[in-house]
């Protein structure tokens, strides 16, 4: 800490210096520790240790002789290796400028391309998959088999739910490593997560048999109530990414639980957010990825206790392979000091993308601009500004067809505001989230589309543009022009 | 009156902050009362003692909010 520590009491043989560089010193309690641990050593009278430097100015007296094998074979437990020479650690930024002259920190910018180029494989990993369009090749009613949902579990994960449960789990990596940094078993580690997927498929469980008990008699469409726990969670999300990169600012926030709940869910003498990891798991039965809405809306059509949580648990563990790899890289990374920090700077990449894939999304949902506005990423598909004729009912027809994961405009996209509406959405195997389709403002919530010509009733539209999307804002929005 | 005592360390993060802490209690001859020092999230820790006085109590505290890396809450 720079303050010298002292023996109070000295003999008058002449007193000798000696610095030793510490390895694995890294914070002010290491500082503390050393000095510390290091008057207790007979012979030692001073000891002054140094974060910056890493190394600790020893002065002693008598006929000890500083032993850095001995040393080390002692502080070795703690985490600590003494050496003579000064160890070599790159400090320099990335790119400094010295006397005119840049100067690059190759060992840095080797471990930056390292981290960019494990996310820009991702980045073609995750959009590879998700072009391949799996959900087409599975279709899934309340009468499909169990396996059927297992398989339609699986697809979950690799789409919109890696997305979102998988960036929650990886969100929370760094936080469950460092709940367990000192401890040996591996079981002790992989702990948290466990209980996290426990918590998971125990709630899907529970509450799939409480939808099929329920049966039809509620909705899950509201739009605007899923697209705030959404928007919520990957506000968090991003946080904790934040945190996970490093950034200092995020620091600050701490995402605790209320002491009333922890004391409700866990005995607090045994209570260290040891048993939270179950209630995250639980909790993400709530989260609206579009699979897992349509998971929820066919165990409340099931009608049955037994077969809505049958629904619920296979598709729980359909997403289980995906999010068990994820867990299974935070646990082997924790294992590995040297990897972690590079881990947590990857994963806190990841989860960011997810988070501003996420909100983005349901920035489409509520109708509100987003980054899908901008033209190079545009999506929409520009509309017919000549409205749409009216029949001889009077009605205005605008029609699509929702196919694989996109909806196509079969018609103009502009109505006349102020005369009847009918849309037309023609399910050729529209596939996830995209089987849910809403337009915030031009009808209420989301739209369930069964196969073959869905009809919804637009009533008087009002002037407006609206964004035509799927529950989780992630099929290319169409605009709906009111004029 | 002899009882178990738990107390809430903020600032511990790491493994050399729990063994400072141990260090810390054996400097006051409390090893024999040490039952466990964890980590917890959230950048606390939290030590459990046996067999304490009151008395004790308050000089642990000062002890560890001395070191001015720590602070019992």
């Amino acid at each position: 800490m720079g303050k010298k520590k002292v023996k109070s009491k000295s003999k008058n043989n002449r007193v000798k210096t000696c610095t030793l560089f510490v390895d694995g010193m890294h914070c002010a309690s290491c500082e503390v520790l050393l000095e510390k641990k290091l008057l207790k050593q007979e012979g030692i009278q001073a000891v002054d240790a140094s974060l910056k430097g890493r190394k600790v100015e020893i002065r002693y007296v008598g006929n000890y002789q500083p032993n850095i094998q001995k040393l080390n074979e002692e502080f070795s437990e703690l985490g600590y290796k003494f050496n003579t020479k000064k160890i070599k650690r790159n400090d320099l930024p990335l790119f400094s400028v010295k006397n005119g002259e840049l100067i690059i920190n190759h060992s840095k910018l080797k471990n930056f391309f390292k981290i960019v180029f494990f996310f820009i494989s991702f980045l073609i990993i995750f959009f590879g998959i998700e072009n391949l369009s799996l959900g087409r090749y599975i279709n899934v009613d309340s009468n499909s088999s169990i396996a059927a949902f297992f398989v339609f579990g699986i697809v979950a994960s690799l789409s919109s739910c890696a997305a979102l449960v998988g960036g929650v789990l990886l969100s929370m990596i760094k936080q469950w490593n460092e709940l367990y940094i000192d401890s040996e078993s591996n079981f002790e580690k992989a702990s948290p997560h466990i209980l996290f997927h426990s918590g998971r498929l125990i709630s899907f469980g529970l509450f799939g048999g409480f939808l099929g008990l329920l049966g039809e008699s509620i909705s899950l469409s509201n739009n605007y109530f899923y697209a705030l726990i959404t928007i919520l969670v990957s506000i968090i999300m991003f946080i904790l990414a934040l945190q996970m990169i490093g950034v200092e600012w995020a620091q600050r926030f701490r995402f605790g639980t209320p002491k009333a709940f922890s004391k409700l869910i866990a005995d607090e003498s045994s209570f260290k957010g040891k048993y939270m990891p179950f209630f995250i798991g639980a909790s993400t039965f709530f989260l609206p990825c579009g699979f897992t809405l349509i998971a929820q809306t066919l165990a409340l059509t099931s009608g049955s206790i037994l077969q809505g949580s049958l629904i619920m648990i296979s598709f729980a563990l359909g997403t289980l392979p995906v999010l068990m790899g994820i867990s299974y890289s935070g646990v082997v990374f924790n294992r590995r000091p040297d990897l972690t920090a590079k881990f947590n700077v990857v994963a806190g990449l990841i989860v960011i993308f997810f988070a501003i894939y996420n909100i983005n999304g349901q920035l489409n949902v509520l109708g509100l601009p987003s980054l899908s506005d901008i033209e190079f990423f545009s999506s929409e598909i520009s509309s017919n500004l000549d409205a749409v004729g009216i029949n001889s009912e009077g009605i205005q027809q605008i029609s699509i067809i929702a196919k694989g994961f996109e909806y196509i405009p079969t018609s103009s996209m502009t109505l006349k505001a102020g005369i009847p509406a009918k849309f037309f959405v023609d399910n050729q195997g529209v596939q996830g989230c995209g089987a849910a389709i809403t337009a915030t403002g031009l009808f209420d919530g989301f739209v369930w589309l069964k196969n073959g010509e869905n009809v919804i009733d637009l009533g008087i539209p009002k002037e407006g543009k609206y964004k035509l999307t799927c529950s989780m804002g992630m099929v290319k929005p169409i605009i709906i022009n009111v004029i | 009156m002899s009882k178990k005592i738990k107390i809430r360390v903020k600032g511990m993060h790491c493994n050399a902050c729990k063994m400072l802490i141990r260090v810390e209690l054996e400097e006051m001859d409390l090893e024999e009362n040490i039952e466990k020092i964890e980590l917890e999230a959230n950048n606390q820790g939290v030590i459990v003692l046996k067999n304490m006085d009151e008395h004790d109590i308050r000089k642990i505290i000062d002890k560890i909010n001395k070191t001015e890396l720590y602070e019992v809450i």
